[in-house]
């Protein structure tokens, strides 16, 4: 198979679909915008799926960067939208990862140190979960009293970044200048801290609204701190290591199936994995095309194969 | 034996006027094709970082004679955070009694020009209002010199508001703008636009907030509506502790708005455009005076200025250090002409460059 362009394959001959679906042997598929929209399955997302992992025997992970739910809640989710699954351990979110991350780390000792979230209550809930204990998630935080006042306050006692091993950046509506100013003071205090970000998504577009991402937060953060943050979601290839180093995974045989050509596919890329980009999400076959002709990059950012929606392989499966 | 200042100053200014036979008693600008010869000398210590202390009397005494005005930074330089850093006031009023120009040029976008003209006069410093140039009132002048007659979207603080008003440039309220209930609730019930916003300028802002970031990224989503960054310092200066600056707000702004900002302050030479281009300064015979070098050194780079760096802020010897071996032809342009400590170490050698002139 070509790896030169994009290849719809419905424009393929069913035969050469057939061949294409022996070249891989495990899936691992984005969630939101190619097999759900929020609580709402994309139709034949599951069945194809479900009968990838009964009839052909491929494994099936699901993944996602969305860093407001725990790993167990998106389980719950995909077990509610009909996708067959045998436990959360399927599941690749980033409040997980971080956990995985914390974990295996030499610096951090879950005993001893607690966790500073900028973020919402599913990073308390996944790392509560862990045994970690964290502080800080889900609450708002508004400056009442000058700001100069607040960071003498706040910071000039050791207390505030005591014991403190990670700074952990989410999804926060709650977002302020004192969560800024404390993962700053924290982060510059403790040179050996951790510091994670779930996803560094820019920004979310909506027809009427444009709604900052994670990526937002976090630059601000990484801007005054001076240090950048470890992302713990796709494009990361360091989302894929649990499952190299715990299933033998080979990445050649792995299809990532996702909506998004600058997470998704540059994800696959980067783990060297195969790519199937699905048009129900912001990039249709004639985006594709546009960007393609656009872009002087000497490697530009192309899946392997299209396909309209993950349902349409039903007919060949 | 020391004179009174006043007769000293006196003194001083005749003996210069003697000295200088063939020239105008006053050195200005207007005498550029004169003093070529003298700015030659300025660039014998062109971005080698020479300590000033460790040089000849009579070479401090050349080196002083070879800039007419002076654009010093505030924060770091003068004063940190409420008080004169110790011979600033001193040394910037001397140099004025000389008979130089001078200007303190500020990023700090939280206060108006008279707000920082009475801080600088409350601390001793003999200025006045033309002597200030600030990112707030270089913002409002940019829009109005560009006919601006929009709204401005500002995440910023009333040094911001106060000098659009100014120049009858009508703008949104400053101050918090928090979550005032879920985000759903936010989105369907609470989250107003207004329709003729044309700009939105990003400072200095402790009420920074996720509805702020939401309305920036949405009005930038028009290429028209314009984005501008009153500076880009990272972490606002403050002695003891690390927080963040106009810089951080402007980064969480530009990641999710997907655009650049154009940026007002230093090291953007645009600050400086209307005294160079006025003729207010001659840039080979101007000294800038900084503690950040990404910031005050370049523009006096940028600018064609002679340039000093104080180690009473931001940046030390030992980054200048770190420039000087570095390979990154950016990094050569961080490296100042001289340095000093602080600001207020220059003071010895302009009393003794009077003594000397009798």
């Amino acid at each position: 198979m070509s790896k030169a362009g994009v290849v719809n394959l419905l424009d393929l001959p069913p035969l050469q679909v057939t061949g294409w679906l022996q070249t891989f042997d495990t899936v691992i598929s984005d969630c939101d915008a190619t097999l759900w929209h929020d609580d709402v399955a994309i139709p034949g997302a599951a069945d194809v799926l479900n009968l990838l992992q009964r009839r052909f025997g491929k494994r099936v992970y699901l993944i996602t960067n969305n860093g407001t739910k725990t790993r167990q809640e998106i389980f719950e989710r995909s077990q509610r939208l009909g996708f067959e699954l045998a436990s959360e351990a399927q599941i690749i979110s980033p409040t997980s990862t971080i956990v995985n991350y914390l974990r295996q780390s030499d610096k951090f000792d879950g005993k001893k140190q607690r966790v500073y979230v900028v973020g919402n209550a599913a990073i308390e809930r996944e790392l509560s979960g862990a045994g970690i204990e964290s502080f800080g998630a889900g609450k708002p935080e508004q400056l009442d009293i000058k700001w100069q006042d607040f960071v003498e306050r706040e910071f000039s006692t050791p207390t505030a970044a005591v014991d403190v091993g990670a700074v952990v950046v989410g999804w926060d509506e709650h977002y302020s200048y004192c969560k800024m100013a404390r993962a700053c003071h924290i982060l510059t205090a403790n040179p050996d801290c951790a510091f994670l970000t779930t996803n560094k998504d820019a920004v979310h577009k909506y027809p009427a609204y444009h709604i900052p991402g994670t990526g937002a937060f976090v630059a601000g953060i990484e801007a005054c701190a001076e240090r950048e943050a470890l992302e713990m979601g796709k494009p990361n290839p360091l989302v894929l290591e649990p499952l190299l180093k715990g299933s033998a995974l080979d990445v050649k045989r792995t299809l990532m199936v996702g909506d998004c050509l600058k997470i998704d596919v540059s994800f696959a890329r980067n783990c060297g994995m195969q790519s199937l980009l699905v048009g129900t999400g912001s990039y249709q076959l004639e985006t594709l095309h546009a960007l393609q002709a656009d872009s002087s990059a000497s490697n530009p950012l192309v899946p392997d194969v299209y396909l309209p929606k993950l349902g349409d392989l039903l007919p060949y499966i | 034996m020391l004179l009174p200042r006043f007769t000293l100053n006196k003194l001083l200014v005749r003996c210069l006027n003697l000295t200088m036979a063939g020239r105008n008693s006053q050195l200005t600008p207007s005498n550029r094709s004169s003093s070529q010869s003298r700015s030659s000398n300025s660039k014998q210590f062109k971005q080698t970082c020479t300590q000033l202390l460790d040089l000849p009397p009579a070479k401090v005494t050349e080196w002083l004679q070879s800039f007419d005005a002076v654009i010093s930074d505030c924060d770091g330089v003068l004063w940190v955070y409420g008080k004169a850093i110790e011979g600033s006031v001193d040394v910037m009023n001397q140099l004025k009694s000389m008979g130089k120009s001078i200007y303190f040029c500020t990023n700090n976008s939280t206060k108006t020009r008279s707000e920082l003209l009475v801080k600088g006069v409350e601390l001793g410093f003999n200025i006045d209002q033309n002597s200030i140039i600030s990112t707030a009132h270089a913002t409002a002048a940019y829009l109005k010199q560009r006919n601006f007659n929009k709204r401005v979207y500002v995440i910023g603080s009333t040094g911001i508001t106060q000098e659009l008003d100014a120049v009858g440039i009508k703008h949104t309220d400053v101050g918090p703008d928090p979550m005032p209930g879920s985000l759903n609730e936010f989105m369907t019930q609470h989250l107003k636009l207004d329709t003729d916003i044309g700009a939105v300028v990003v400072g200095f802002d402790e009420h920074f907030s996720f509805p702020k970031m939401t309305k920036a990224a949405t009005y930038l989503n028009d290429k028209k509506c314009l984005f501008i960054a009153t500076n880009t310092d990272e972490r606002f200066p403050m002695p003891t502790h690390v927080v963040p600056g106009s810089g951080s707000f402007v980064r969480a702004i530009q990641t999710c708005a997907e655009r650049e900002p154009f940026i007002i302050g230093k090291p953007n030479p645009a600050i400086c455009e209307q005294l160079i281009r006025a003729n207010k300064v001659n840039p080979a015979r101007t000294l800038m005076i900084g503690d950040r070098a990404n910031t005050d050194i370049l523009l006096g780079y940028n600018c064609g200025f002679q340039t000093l760096l104080v180690g009473s802020g931001i940046h030390q010897l030992s980054d200048v250090e770190q420039w000087k071996k570095s390979n990154n032809p950016e990094d050569k342009k961080l490296i100042p002409d001289v340095y000093l400590p602080k600001l207020g170490d220059l003071l010895p050698a302009l009393l003794t460059d009077r003594a000397n002139i009798y």
